[in-house]
């Protein structure tokens, strides 16, 4: 691969004096800079040459021969900095990181180093410092399954590349890849939930492959004001993107894999009690949906087939991520909420058949 | 020579140096324990390391599930408090006696063991809530030749 360049994209909103500087630190400590580096500003829009931390910075990326732009957005949306940014560059690729983010030195040489002439677009792993963890018992990869489990992957620290279906955050892509895909999905509301994963999908339907580097570590600080958090208090832009979403995933044919979901936070003696109806859940669900249990003692399901066994952590990590209420699969709960008075075998059986 | 299998320890509270409303006293425990070698009864004592013996003629702390599983499968009866090991043996098929105190059997347990209770008024009125809220009362459980008692009839069927 020569003759390459390579334009950085932070879409910000009201991050001026929380992350967006770490951002781009981080960008300008790259091993492998990129060739230019644009802003795209929903906030306040300043003149941030003005801002002592930014005038340094900006002379920062002048050192590091990274050209540099900041450009006032249209206020409607990352969508729009997103497909502006695609309409317009020039260079081979746009690494687009979220304006919380803050790579490692090597991030973007690691994700050139995947970028092989049939990749569309390269990810790698999207972290929060607080909370670094190993893959998880259940799938990730496939559109199938994101209904279930958000589908990302870059959440977790692994061992070698991955092909994916769709990528999450932070990547780097292809122009010619992302302007032939037809570009973002600009139904999408200000929030712009699912958008990078509807673009980087999109990206594969044309019949490019999408890559994650497990190397290419950048950190997430999920700051909890500004960018997209700006919209926490609009559930219905997340609620109208996620149904944007599952209809593109219908006109695309993905067809939802369904899951019976179980949860055993609680003590040895409870889980012994619960095999006993584990053969009626079975039964039940097992020709058409995966069953999931999430457990403290894996030891007691050993020689149990045709169930996929999980941590609760991992299942924490679910609910947090989907619309499911961990305390709602707790049988203690379940047998006091509903003046439950007779085997606790059968408030299990109410609870999960 | 018959052989059984006591567990008899419920698991310790958070609360540091509060019992567990589910255990009898240790001297509970030695009484049965006595009664039965007075009877031939070779006895096995489960559970885990830090546990309190009780005077059995062998001790097996940590096995695994399913080195408990064939220990059970290899002894004649079991008594245990409510803890896990009714579910365990519940599951491999082997009839016992739980000692009850504050829990209820008709919750917990199974019509398969003898079950232990002396009376239903020590039953705790929240028998879905934590253990740390409930009171320790030593007068909830069965004196000790109860418990040999049922042994023995168990025996004899």
């Amino acid at each position: 691969m020569d003759n390459f360049t390579v334009c950085a994209e932070i879409s910000t909103k009201d991050r001026y004096f929380t992350t967006l500087s770490l951002c781009i630190q981080g960008i300008i400590l790259q091993t492998r800079p990129p060739n230019e580096l644009i802003i795209y500003d929903d906030g306040e829009q300043k003149d941030l040459r003005e801002v002592p931390l930014y005038n340094k910075l900006f002379h920062m990326l002048d050192r590091k021969g990274i050209k540099w732009e900041v450009r006032f957005g249209l206020r409607r949306g990352q969508i729009f900095n997103h497909q502006n940014m695609l309409d317009t560059c020039k260079s081979t690729f746009i690494w687009r990181i979220d304006d919380d983010c803050v790579p490692e030195p090597t991030c973007l040489e690691n994700l050139l180093s995947s970028m092989k002439d049939d990749v569309g677009a390269v990810g790698g792993c999207v972290l929060f410092p607080d909370m670094v963890l190993s893959p998880p018992h259940f799938p990730l990869i496939d559109l199938e399954d994101i209904r279930f489990n958000s589908g990302n992957i870059q959440w977790f620290l692994f061992e070698g590349e991955k092909e994916v279906s769709q990528l999450y955050s932070t990547f780097l892509f292809r122009v010619k890849a992302g302007r032939d895909s037809g570009g973002y999905c600009m139904e999408l509301s200000p929030c712009g939930h699912r958008e990078e994963s509807i673009f980087s999908h999109k990206i594969k339907r044309i019949g490019w492959k999408l890559i994650v580097n497990p190397k290419a570590v950048t950190w997430h600080y999920a700051e909890p004001t500004g960018g997209i958090r700006t919209y926490s208090k609009h559930p219905d832009y997340w609620a109208n993107d996620e149904q944007i979403f599952q209809r593109k995933l219908s006109e695309w044919g993905v067809k939802m894999n369904q899951y019976k979901f179980i949860i055993l936070d609680c003590g040895l003696g409870d889980t012994l009690m619960f095999l006993n109806i584990l053969p009626e859940i079975k039964n039940k669900y097992g020709k058409d949906h995966k069953i999931v249990l999430a457990v403290c003692f894996p030891e007691v399901f050993q020689d149990e087939k045709d169930v996929t066994l999980i941590s609760i952590a991992e299942a924490k990590m679910i609910c947090a991520n989907s619309s499911m209420d961990f305390d709602s699969f707790n049988v203690y709960k379940w047998a006091i909420g509903h003046g439950h008075s007779a085997h606790l075998i059968e408030a299990f059986r109410k609870l999960y058949l | 020579m018959k052989k059984i299998i006591i567990s008899p320890w419920s698991k310790l509270l958070r609360t540091p140096g509060k019992p567990n409303p589910k255990n009898p006293p240790l001297v509970w425990w030695k009484e049965v324990v006595n009664l039965l070698k007075q009877k031939d009864i070779y006895i096995i004592q489960i559970g885990i390391n830090g546990e309190e013996p009780i005077g059995a003629n062998e001790i097996q702390f940590n096995l695994s599930l399913q080195g408990l599983k064939e220990l059970t499968k290899k002894c004649d009866t079991f008594i245990s408090v409510d803890n896990f090991f009714p579910h365990l043996t519940n599951l491999v098929g082997k009839p016992g006696i739980v000692v009850w105190a504050k829990s209820s059997p008709k919750i917990y347990g199974y019509p398969t063991n003898i079950n232990l209770l002396k009376d239903e008024k020590y039953l705790r009125t929240d028998q879905f809530g934590t253990w740390e809220e409930c009171n320790y009362d030593l007068n909830a459980f069965v004196e000790p030749q109860v418990v040999v008692n049922s042994v023995l009839n168990i025996f004899e069927k």
